[in-house]
């Protein structure tokens, strides 16, 4: 049974995926509806969308910074089984296995993954000073976030962002740095 | 906390400052296990620090120590012992004079230091330069690669997590004719994000063009109206 509603194979949307973060609208939208419709008709009382945004940011996350992630099953197959195991954690009423059983897996445990973060305050003002540093434009957000969050090499990200080469970008990432420092400190200090 | 010896503490600035040894197993040998030990034991004192030591490898760097070489615990070591010989020697030596320039918060802990006259034994001088360095670290200007992953990683989230929000309520409001003309939008959005990246592309659907009436068109079904009413009249009549 053919239940994806849009025009990508799984294949193309993980490797859009890698290189472009707007990828995931896509997956999003193409994916929310029939997740949504085995998730309502295997569990009440729990908030539906909150558990599929997870799982949609746990698929995300292993497949952008994690290089040996690969896909066992489909996207959808995948994503209704991050669902129902996160749904089983927070379901206060017994789950009525239903229906949809070949469409996902008992052996996927993933999840998202918490952050501990020691220094709270700090954390706080440098995702704030993310926000600024997006707002404003320029490359300075696409240069930090896919060093920081898709750990990718100075030679991608260069490739990526149309630099000369992989010095010319560490340069600018240095400054994007700065530019990030300075606007967390100051909010430190406000 | 147990007391770092003279012996361990010569070693260590050797080590340390005068770049005697090659590696930690010649620094091990020449300080004898029992030694050796004892310090790492002492270390486990200070391993809340370990994690920002990269701000303290920035002050000895910029005190111009040769610190690259080093291995992390010892330059832990390497602060907290010179400091303490630098509290003993009266504050005078220049390695002080410069990482205080690097901050003020330093200064007035020093200074704070230097008032009390109980930090006579090399204990309290210890337990004072973890206190000091512990107070150093809340005003630290460096942001770690680990610390800066994670907000990256909490602000994606964040972002996106608007981002669905905005799509489940557009989709709770969509309409069957709100449906029809984002399905076409969106054809056209992802053709052209396809033809960016040199994708090769397969649609399930094409996309349906707009039905639109020319002005032509228009007289003409007046006209014919007209004449089939005209007709009409005329039979009837």
């Amino acid at each position: 049974m053919d239940f994806r509603m849009g025009s990508y194979s799984d294949d193309e949307l993980i490797e859009l995926m890698k290189t472009d973060p707007e990828a995931l609208d896509i997956v999003y939208r193409q994916y929310r509806d029939y997740s949504l419709r085995f998730l309502k008709n295997i569990f009440r009382g729990i908030n539906h969308e909150d558990i599929f945004h997870d799982a949609v940011l746990v698929l995300y996350e292993n497949v952008c910074t994690k290089p040996n992630f690969t896909l066992t099953a489909s996207i959808q197959t995948y994503l209704n089984s991050v669902c129902r195991n996160m749904a089983l954690k927070v379901s206060t009423s017994e789950a009525r296995t239903v229906g949809f059983e070949e469409h996902f897996q008992d052996d996927i445990a993933d999840e998202l993954e918490p952050v501990e973060a020691e220094n709270q305050a700090r954390i706080s003002a440098i995702v704030k000073a993310i926000d600024v540093i997006k707002v404003a434009g320029g490359k300075c957000y696409e240069i930090l976030s896919r060093f920081y969050f898709l750990k990718q090499r100075m030679e991608q990200i260069a490739y990526e962002l149309d630099y000369t080469n992989a010095e010319n970008a560490k340069q600018q990432k240095a400054r994007c740095l700065r530019r990030l420092k300075i606007i967390t400190f100051s909010r430190l200090e406000s | 906390m147990r007391i770092l010896d003279k012996v361990t503490l010569r070693v260590i600035e050797e080590h340390l400052f005068n770049s005697e040894f090659d590696d930690q197993k010649d620094f091990q040998q020449r300080l004898g296990l029992e030694r050796y030990e004892a310090l790492m034991f002492e270390l486990q004192e200070y391993a809340v620090l370990k994690n920002n030591l990269n701000v303290f490898m920035v002050y000895l760097s910029k005190a111009g120590y040769p610190v690259k070489s080093l291995n992390l615990e010892l330059c832990l070591v390497s602060i907290v012992v010179r400091l303490a010989d630098i509290f003993e020697a009266g504050f005078k030596t220049p390695f002080l004079e410069r990482l205080s320039k690097e901050n003020e918060l330093f200064i007035q802990c020093v200074n704070d230091l230097r008032k009390d006259n109980s930090t006579d034994t090399k204990q309290d001088y210890l337990g004072g330069i973890k206190s000091l360095i512990r107070q150093s670290m809340t005003n630290q200007d460096e942001l770690s690669d680990e610390e800066l992953s994670q907000a990256f990683l909490l602000y994606n989230r964040a972002y996106w997590k608007r981002r669905f929000r905005s799509i489940d309520r557009e989709k709770s409001a969509e309409t069957p004719e709100r449906v029809i003309l984002q399905s076409y939008n969106q054809s056209i959005k992802w053709r052209e994000m396809a033809e960016d990246k040199n994708t090769v592309v397969s649609y399930n659907t094409k996309p349906k063009k707009p039905v639109s009436i020319s002005k032509w068109g228009l007289v003409v079904i007046v006209l014919t109206i007209a004449v089939v009413v005209g007709v009409l009249w005329w039979w009837l009549g």
